[in-house]
Order: structure tokens, then C-alpha cells, then sequence
């Protein structure tokens, strides 16, 4: 099964459960990969006729039909092998005028990847993704891009940055976004029909005559996600693309995020920074921790600095009222490494032999009253308490 | 129909469309054809009119206005020109986008600047369009020489400076001169200077006096009849009549051989109370012609009187002597057309002001997009402090030539500069600033360097002159001051060539980092 069956079996079960509005972005996924213009019209149509019958009991059907035959399109379809599109090795930025400095950080970027950069702030997140942006340069170390360009210019044009403070967009977005297409050489045939399955795939529909003061900052990033999505770029660097938005809107855009990295015929790598972290540790395919700077890692990777031990400890954050000696008393006995006190919250770590499930036993067998608790042995949290 | 159009635009041409040449291209055409239109209304003459060089008031108040809508129509442009930057957002741009962007701005630009300039050129075709070029050559001449023999000027008054045998100077006057050989009394049609045009002069030699002067010497009566006979036909197409024939006239003035003794025919003039023309305004009906030609007092005492009849309309005053023929109102009529085939307000001169108008404002548009508006700003500041640090070291040492020579320097040195370190530092740093400078500069370096060959041998020019008091002959000096219009011309060229690389050099840049 390639990367599309799987997706396309995804899509089959949320219908199967009628969560009609994922399907109908995932549908919108398959028909831009389709690049065929008549499944741009069919799905254009099917998107009007959902407007105009907002509770038409033919959705299921009509929305099943599209599915097979974008199925029957793309299932012959080829999909290339994912490919390296960056590295960075030994990458340092020193500012002149101030004493912070950023780096050594190495990664690596594949198609299809999501890269967040977490950490506190004032740790070097913005300066990083602004490298490899090719907005600043590397002091020591550099990037390499896998993919062909003549100049610089031609590079960043590959390279899209949406800065935390994105610019004013300025006169109607729908006309900023069909300017956007039309730059990019996209038929004239194509191009109303491309803009307007975006704007839907991002939820715009409603907004599309609206101007930039009128939306809020949540719906200006999404219409920067669109831009960025007819600009069809090889990496996209994003900064705080969450900061701003309700947490429901949060997982919506991460959501998007996948979806569009993950396209089987489309790829892009995304680099991404956030203080959103257990909500970035989900998406994420790798995850950097920016200290002072200085890049921690929690996975091992070719091309990345570890600083894990070769057993890694349990690590869990967790909610009680007990006190701290009463918990540390039953803890103990079960290889318990050392117990911290963080802002009400406890952080246990346990020896690397002892599973979350070991440690749900003892809550259980000693009725420890826990409100919360979750395993962060695999979350760059731990950098955050520690 | 513009929706359509920029619809069409936006998805075949983003370029054309953001730069909103459509809509820019109508207005501003539009507005060249009104103004096209008043200047060709207000270049009107009107032939029944002697007053003559009267000035158009209406003229400055419409290049006023068209100043003004130029500001207006620029503002507007530029609101909606700024609304999306390809360039500035990393959009795909092919090699020569940004090149062709600056032409367009140049055009609309130059459509902007210059509906004074239509207005202007129209009122003088207007002018130029009564008659084709050939005709109205012939018609001058006609005019010239029937001048003549209508009320006028003399050219000798028998006043003569002599030196006597002790060296002073003496007053002699004689109440006779000499044409080509032979006696004539002062007050012969033979001393009368007739009307001439700049035309005449300025495109061909004239001969029109020797002409006429000669037929009434060798007494061709038949060809100063039809001088007559064509002047007032060439009247009598604008409806302007005389009160004698071309007989009568030729019965009135013929007198062979002296030519002495004549009816003078007079002019019709005109003139307004209130207005400054108020030389004539105690005419009595009768008149002695001394008052209205002082400068020959003698001959017209001798000669006969001038009787005029005045008539009233409005506050317009109406001079008619006995006999008369429409010479005022024709000459002139006629000497307007002239000056607008000799030195029309738009020329080539004239117009490589608009031209370099409308390059320093595609400049200031074109580097304000592809830097920053900091970078202009600072760019701007700088550009002045360097002006005002320069003029003192120019006006303290050697003067304009060391000012310009200070300049070519920097905009040559800027020029390497940015070449050699800025382009290929790691980031933009400051470049931006030196961007717009030699953006604004580099316009300017051919026409400096120009300015300096030609004051370096202008000095030595002058400098032999004064000493050794013979003529400079140097080729290339002649060429210097024969070509300035071609230079100026030709500079323009080379900006265009010279931006041609340019913008291809300012979207590298623009793909470095920015620090």
C-alpha cells in the first residue's frame, strides 16, 4: 500500500463516520494533486452546490462519487521517492550587536517532513528559521539546498518565510491571492479554479471578498497559508503559526500542516517554531530544542547532536495533592530517579526498565489521587523542567 | 470594460495588471486628448485681429492644471501600484521582469508629465495647420513685399556722422539717398522698409526687398499689381477686406521712377481702453502721420497726411484712414504662425525636460520599490549632505567645474564600489542606500562629464581669445557645442541600456541575505 492508498483509506473512514468537513478539504487535497483542470471544475461545483444546499441529503453521495474517481485518477498515478530538500551542519549566527549567538544547530529536511523548533523565548526559534530562509546568513556552518537554482534570488523564491508579523495585504485577498497564481505561471484557465479550491481548502471561502483588517489573526495566517500554498514552495519556515489561535484552531492548522507536508504527490518540508509543545510534538516528524541558543535534540538522527543515553528514563509530568514526601515514600519503591516540584505540577523519572503502565500500577495500588498525568520521556518538556 | 481588461491582465500579465497599465493608459490618454483638444481651440487665430501679440492668459492657468491632475493622476497610480510588490515578496521573476517594470513605469510617467506639453504643441498646431508649410512661405513673401506699399517705416532719414578735416564728428543731412546707384528722394517708396517675418530670416534668406525694390526700379508695374492683387486675395479668404482694389491701390502709390509722390494707404489699427496700447488714444479725425512715425519725422511731413476715421464697438476703438488695406490683421496673424514654426515652446529642447522629468520620477518610483522606503529616506538625506558638502568645497576652491568633477567622482566610485564590495559582501547591509543613489546618479554621470569637457574648453577658448585674439579652432570643442541637444538625448539611451543590466544586477541582490 503506497502513501496515497493509506490516505485515501483515511478519507473512506471519515466519511464512513460522515465528518463531512475533513473529507471535503481531503478531497480538495486529492483533486489539486490530480493537476487536471476538469477535476478542478467537478470539485469547484460540488463546492458551490454545498454552499447553495448547505443540508442537502445528497452530500454523502455526491462526495463518495468524487472520492472514487479521484481514487480511479490518482491511484495510476506515479509518486516519486521523497527526497532530501536541506541540511545544515555546524549552523552559527553572531549577532555584531548584541551578545546572543545562535548555534551549532544541524538538521535535516526531507520532503514530506514537519521540523519544530521549540524553546523558550529569546532562544534563537525566529534567527534560526530566518537562516535557513536565507534571510540572514550563517556566520560558520551552512545550508545546503538539494534542489536546483540559478541565484540567491531564485532560491528564496523556493523558500517561503511567513514571519510571526506577517505584512498588510493590501485591496481584496481573493485578487492578492489570483495575482499570487498568476506570478507563478499557472494557466489562465487554472488559475480561479486553484485559488478557489485553497481558499476553501483553508476554510476561506467566507472570506475571500474581505479585506486584511477586517480578519482576524488567526484567518490572516491562513490566508498567508494559501499564498504560500499557490506559491508551491520547496520548504515552508513558519514562525508561531500558532501563537494567536484558540486551541481548536490550533490542531486545525497542524492538521493542515500535515496534510500538506504528507501530500503523496506534492511534498513539501516544513520547519516550524512554537511554544505550542505537546501540540508540535504530535505533528512533528523531528523536534529542536532552542536553549540560550544552542540546539537540543530528543531523537536520534543522522545529522543531529544527541544527548541521550543509550537506555532513556520514564519521564512523567503528573497532577496530585498529594505532597511530595508522601509521593516520593510510594514512588520509590519502584525505581523512582528523582521526583521535582514544578509550578504544580510533579516531574517523576523513573528508571529506563519501568513502564507507564508500571507506573499506572502503583497510582492504582496505592490510590494516589492524580488529576493529570502524562509520559514526557519523549517530549522536549523534560528541557523545559529541567 | 477596464474589469475586463485587468481581469484578462491579472492571469495572462500579473505585471501589466498589477502596474495597472490599463486604466492608467485610458485616464491618461484621455486627458492628452482634452488637452490636445483645448490647445487646438486656444491656438485659434483670429485674422480680424490687429492687436497682435496679445498673451494667451489662459495658458498658465491650464498648465496649472495640468500639473495639478498630473499630481493627482501619480497619486492614485502609485495607491494602487503598491498595493502587491512581485519582487519584494520572492515571487517568481524572470531575468528581465524587473526591467521591463522599470520601462513601464518610465511610460506611464511619461504619459503623466506631459499633458502641458500636449497642450502646449497643440496650441502651436493649430497655428501651424491655416496653411501647409509651402503655401505659407509663399504667403509671408506676398505680405512682405505688399508691405511696402502701405503705411510704414523709412529706413534712411538723410542723417549722416561724418569726420571733418579736424577730426570732429559732424551732423550732415541730406534730403536725398542712393539705390543701387541712383538718386531717389527720402520719402520714396524705395526707402520704405517692408514688414518681414521670422520665418523669412530664420529658415531661408530673404529677398523679398530687393525684389520689389527692383521691379520698381526696372518699373514692373504688372508684377507689384499682382503683389496687390494676391495680397488681398490671400485677405479676402479671411474675410478681411481693404477699401480700395488692387487697381486703385496701384493708382494710389505708383509713381515711376521717384516713387515720391503717393497716397499713403493706410493700416486698420485697433486698440482697447484699459489696455496698455494707449499711444494713439487722442487721435484726432484728421491726423498728421508725424505722431505715428516719429522716427522719420522729416520724410512724412513732406510726404502727405493720413486721415483716419474713428469708429467705436465697445472699448474697442477702430482706426480707419481714407484708404486702407488689411495689413495689420494679416501681418500680424501671420507673424503668430511664424513664431510657431520658428520657436515653437515644444521643440527637442523643450521636450528632453519632459523627458528627464519623467526619468527622475520613474527613479524615485522604481528604487522605492525594489529597495525600502528607510533606504530611500536615508538615501535621499544623504545624497543632500553630500550635495551641500561638495557645493562649499566647489565654492570655496575652483567652482562649478570642480562641483561636477566631485560628482562624476562619487558616481563612479559608488558605481565600483558597489560592484567590487557590496555585491559581493555576505549581506545587503547598506547597499540599499547606495542602490538608490546610483539609481538616481548614474542619469547624470555622461551629462557631468559632459559639462566639464565643455567648460575646460570653454576656458581655454575664452583664454585664447582674450590673449592671442584669434579664433579656437578645435573640432571637438565645435562638436561639444553643436551637440548638446544629442548628447542629452543619446544619455538617454544609455540609461536604458545601462538599467537593462542594472535591474538585472539589483534581483541578485535582492536574493541576498539581509544581514
Amino acid at each position: 500500500m503506497n502513501e496515497f492508498e493509506r490516505q485515501y483509506l483515511e478519507v473512506q473512514d471519515l466519511l464512513k463516520f460522515n465528518d463531512y468537513p475533513l473529507v471535503i478539504k481531503r478531497i480538495i487535497d486529492f483533486t489539486l494533486d490530480t493537476a487536471s483542470v476538469p477535476f478542478y471544475i467537478k470539485t469547484n461545483a460540488l463546492l458551490d452546490w454545498i454552499d447553495a444546499n448547505p443540508e442537502g441529503s445528497q452530500l454523502h453521495e455526491k462526495l463518495s462519487a468524487l472520492l472514487q474517481e479521484l481514487y480511479d485518477k490518482l491511484a495510476i498515478k506515479p509518486i516519486a521517492d521523497k527526497k532530501k530538500i536541506l541540511d545544515a551542519e555546524g549552523l552559527k549566527k553572531v549577532y555584531d550587536a548584541s551578545a546572543f549567538a545562535l548555534g551549532p544547530v544541524s538538521l535535516a529536511l526531507s520532503e514530506g517532513d514537519i521540523v519544530g523548533l521549540v524553546g523558550e523565548n529569546g532562544n534563537g526559534k525566529t534567527t534560526l528559521l530566518r537562516v535557513l530562509s536565507g534571510e540572514l546568513y550563517a556566520t560558520s556552518g551552512a545550508v545546503k539546498y538539494h534542489f536546483p537554482y540559478e541565484d540567491l534570488f531564485e532560491l528564496r523564491t523556493k523558500l517561503v518565510y511567513i514571519p510571526q508579523r506577517t505584512e498588510t495585504w493590501r485591496g481584496p485577498m481573493f485578487e492578492n491571492l489570483v495575482f499570487t497564481a498568476s506570478s507563478y505561471g499557472y494557466r489562465p484557465e487554472e488559475i480561479y479554479l486553484i485559488t478557489e479550491l485553497i481558499i476553501a481548502r483553508l476554510g476561506l471561502r467566507k472570506f475571500r471578498k474581505h479585506s486584511w483588517k477586517d480578519l482576524s489573526s488567526g484567518y490572516k495566517m491562513r490566508f498567508e497559508l494559501s499564498r504560500m500554498l499557490l506559491r508551491k514552495p520547496r520548504v515552508l519556515l513558519i514562525d508561531e503559526p500558532l501563537a494567536n489561535l484558540d486551541i481548536l484552531a490550533q490542531q486545525t492548522v497542524l492538521e493542515d500542516f500535515r496534510a500538506i507536508a504528507k501530500s503523496p504527490f506534492r511534498p513539501i518540508g516544513v520547519i516550524l517554531s512554537s511554544q505550542q509543545l505537546y501540540e508540535v510534538e504530535k505533528t512533528s516528524d523531528q523536534v529542536i530544542f532552542l536553549k540560550n541558543g544552542v540546539q537540543k535534540n530528543l531523537y536520534e538522527a543522522e545529522n543531529t547532536v544527541s544527548e541521550e543515553v543509550p537506555l532513556k528514563p520514564l519521564v512523567i509530568e503528573f497532577e496530585s495533592q498529594w505532597t511530595q514526601s508522601s509521593l516520593n515514600d510510594v514512588l520509590i519503591k519502584t525505581g523512582l530517579q528523582s521526583l521535582q516540584f514544578n509550578g504544580g505540577t510533579y516531574i517523576a523519572t523513573f528508571s529506563g526498565e519501568i513502564s507507564v503502565n508500571d507506573f499506572m500500577k502503583i497510582i492504582v495500588a496505592n490510590n494516589i489521587p492524580v488529576t493529570y498525568f502524562r509520559n514526557i520521556s519523549n517530549s522536549t518538556r523534560r528541557f523545559f523542567v529541567s | 470594460m477596464f474589469d475586463k481588461f485587468q481581469k484578462y491582465l491579472l492571469l495572462h500579465h500579473p505585471l501589466l495588471w498589477n502596474i495597472k497599465i490599463v486604466p492608467l493608459l485610458a485616464v491618461g490618454l484621455a486627458l492628452h486628448v482634452i488637452f490636445f483638444l483645448i490647445g487646438y481651440a486656444g491656438g485659434t487665430i483670429d485674422f480680424t485681429d490687429s492687436l497682435g501679440w496679445h498673451y494667451n492668459s489662459a495658458s498658465p492657468v491650464i498648465v496649472f492644471f495640468s500639473i495639478l491632475l498630473s499630481i493627482l493622476l501619480s497619486i492614485i497610480w502609485l495607491v494602487f501600484y503598491f498595493r502587491n510588490n512581485a519582487y519584494k515578496s520572492f515571487y517568481k521573476q524572470a531575468r528581465l521582469s524587473l526591467f521591463k517594470e522599470w520601462l513601464l513605469i518610465l511610460v506611464i510617467c511619461t504619459i503623466n508629465c506631459t499633458f502641458s506639453a500636449t497642450y502646449l504643441y497643440a496650441d502651436e498646431a493649430r497655428k501651424r495647420n491655416y496653411v501647409n508649410e509651402e503655401e505659407f512661405s509663399r504667403r509671408i513673401d506676398i505680405i512682405s513685399m505688399a508691405s511696402l506699399f502701405a503705411e510704414g517705416g523709412y529706413q534712411d532719414n538723410g542723417t549722416y556722422y561724418e569726420v571733418d578735416k579736424h577730426g570732429n564728428s559732424v551732423t550732415i543731412h541730406r534730403d536725398s539717398f542712393k539705390y543701387h546707384g541712383k538718386k531717389y528722394p527720402l520719402n520714396s517708396l524705395l526707402n520704405k522698409t517692408i514688414n518681414d517675418f521670422t520665418y523669412q530670416s530664420h529658415k531661408k534668406d530673404s529677398l523679398n526687398e530687393v525684389r520689389v525694390k527692383n521691379w520698381l526700379q526696372e518699373n514692373r508695374k504688372d508684377s507689384v499689381r499682382w503683389v496687390m492683387d494676391e495680397f488681398l486675395k490671400i485677405a479676402s479668404t479671411y474675410n478681411l477686406k481693404g477699401n480700395i482694389t488692387a487697381d486703385e491701390w496701384l493708382r494710389l502709390v505708383y509713381n515711376y521712377p521717384e516713387y515720391s509722390d503717393y497716397v499713403t494707404v493706410g493700416r486698420v489699427e485697433k486698440y482697447t481702453e484699459n489696455s496698455t496700447y494707449h499711444l494713439y488714444t487722442d487721435y484726432k479725425e484728421e491726423y498728421p502721420i508725424e505722431t505715428a512715425y516719429n522716427d522719420s519725422l522729416d520724410i512724412a511731413l513732406k510726404s502727405n497726411k493720413l486721415q483716419y476715421t474713428l469708429k467705436k464697438e465697445g472699448n474697442t476703438t477702430y482706426a480707419y484712414p481714407k484708404y486702407y488695406v488689411p495689413l495689420s490683421q494679416m501681418y500680424k496673424s501671420y507673424s503668430k504662425i511664424s513664431s510657431a514654426y520658428v520657436s515653437p515652446d515644444i521643440n527637442p529642447e523643450s521636450l528632453l525636460i519632459y523627458c528627464y522629468f519623467a526619468l527622475i520620477l520613474a527613479m524615485a518610483v522604481f528604487s522605492f520599490r525594489v529597495t525600502s522606503g528607510r533606504s530611500w529616506l536615508i538615501a535621499l538625506v544623504a545624497v543632500g549632505i553630500a550635495g551641500i558638502i561638495t557645493g562649499i568645497f566647489a565654492a570655496v576652491s575652483a567652482g562649478v567645474e570642480f562641483f561636477l568633477i566631485e560628482w562624476v567622482i562619487i558616481i563612479a566610485g559608488l558605481l565600483i564600489y558597489f560592484y567590487n564590495t557590496s555585491y559581493k559582501a555576505l549581506s545587503k547591509g547598506n547597499s540599499g542606500i547606495q542602490l538608490n543613489v546610483l539609481l538616481w546618479l548614474f542619469t547624470w554621470l555622461i551629462p557631468a562629464i559632459y559639462s566639464i569637457l565643455y567648460s575646460i574648453y570653454q576656458s581655454i577658448y575664452y583664454k585664447e581669445n582674450h590673449y592671442i585674439n584669434n579664433s579656437f579652432e578645435n573640432e571637438f570643442f565645435n562638436w561639444l557645442r553643436a551637440n548638446t541637444t544629442l548628447m542629452m538625448y543619446v544619455n538617454l539611451l544609455l540609461v536604458i541600456v545601462y538599467m537593462y543590466f542594472f535591474t538585472q544586477t539589483i534581483r541578485k541582490w535582492k536574493g541576498k541575505p539581509e544581514a
